[in-house]
């Protein structure tokens, strides 16, 4: 904790360039409660992502005896490497069985409602050049993570200004999206702290 | 991960009482973890589906994005 002349100024968040004096804090730390469980899942994320590239090289091609396949737009296609575990569901580098073509494909449980309506099995990406799949896999999934990175600062914006109105929560917002961002490999840029009132009169457009 | 429901947003407690997962039970929008509670898939599946232009979202005054019921049913009903 700083103090200038016995004043206390502030601390500085961890991940952040941001110093907060006591009232913020304790608006910062409710408001990354509110986020803390996906933020976790959000770095977890990242990590695997960070990983991506070097995983297609580590992952020798299946023998034929342990191939796995997974079903997508009818074609039994076969497993060769697994590129991310979500929670619900994982995400797999497949070849076709008589094409030279590769796919990503998102395989989720069966017993989902999602899987039910679209298939156990769901093509995202498609070409014949598996490297370059999954360095286009990775830059799509690297963009997705910065997307659930900005819409937990918005979650966590919510509660800062609806329970700590009084406590400058826009710098305690900065604070979380320095955070935020920096887990997601980007470098920290200051966010412009929301405008409730006027926001909220307005309304914002899809 | 995490394997009990989310908490519903004000709108949907407000509104109706929840019923578990099923979509008819919920409000005008969810959050992105309800929605993918909903249906039965992640966060970053929705976010990924929201991106391919799959799923239409809306926002919350803070800027959350917002998943439209009727967005979800339409994404299960497309699929059928």
């Amino acid at each position: 904790m700083l103090k200038r002349k016995g004043q206390v100024v502030g601390s500085i968040v961890p991940g952040s360039t941001v110093r907060l004096t006591p009232g913020q804090w304790n608006a910062y730390t409710a408001a990354f409660e509110a986020i803390s469980p996906q933020f976790d899942e959000l770095r977890q994320m990242q990590r695997q992502v960070d990983k991506l590239p070097h995983t297609i090289l580590e992952q020798p091609s299946s023998s034929p005896d342990t191939v796995n396949t997974i079903t997508a737009e009818g074609i039994e296609w076969q497993r060769q490497a697994q590129l991310l575990t979500l929670p619900k569901s994982a995400i797999f580098l497949c070849r076709h069985p008589t094409e030279n073509e590769f796919a990503i494909i998102q395989q989720f449980p069966v017993e989902s409602a999602y899987a039910k309506a679209n298939g156990h099995g769901e093509i995202l990406l498609r070409s014949a050049d598996p490297r370059q799949l999954v360095r286009e896999y990775a830059g799509w999934a690297q963009h997705t993570l910065r997307f659930m990175a900005s819409n937990l600062v918005s979650k966590a914006q919510r509660v800062a200004f609806e329970q700590f109105p009084e406590h400058n929560p826009g710098r305690v917002i900065r604070a979380i999206s320095e955070r935020c961002m920096l887990a997601v490999g980007e470098s920290v840029r200051v966010m412009e702290p929301m405008r409730q009132t006027t926001r909220h009169a307005r309304g914002i457009g899809v | 991960m995490a394997s009990s429901p989310p908490v519903m947003n004000e709108e949907r407690q407000q509104s109706q009482p929840s019923t578990g997962n099923s979509i008819a039970s919920t409000s005008v929008q969810m959050t992105v973890n309800e929605a993918a509670y909903t249906i039965g898939v992640d966060s970053f599946t929705i976010l990924g589906l929201i991106q391919r232009g799959k799923l239409n979202p809306a926002r919350a005054p803070s800027g959350e994005i917002m998943v439209p019921k009727g967005e979800l049913i339409r994404l299960l009903e497309e699929g059928r």
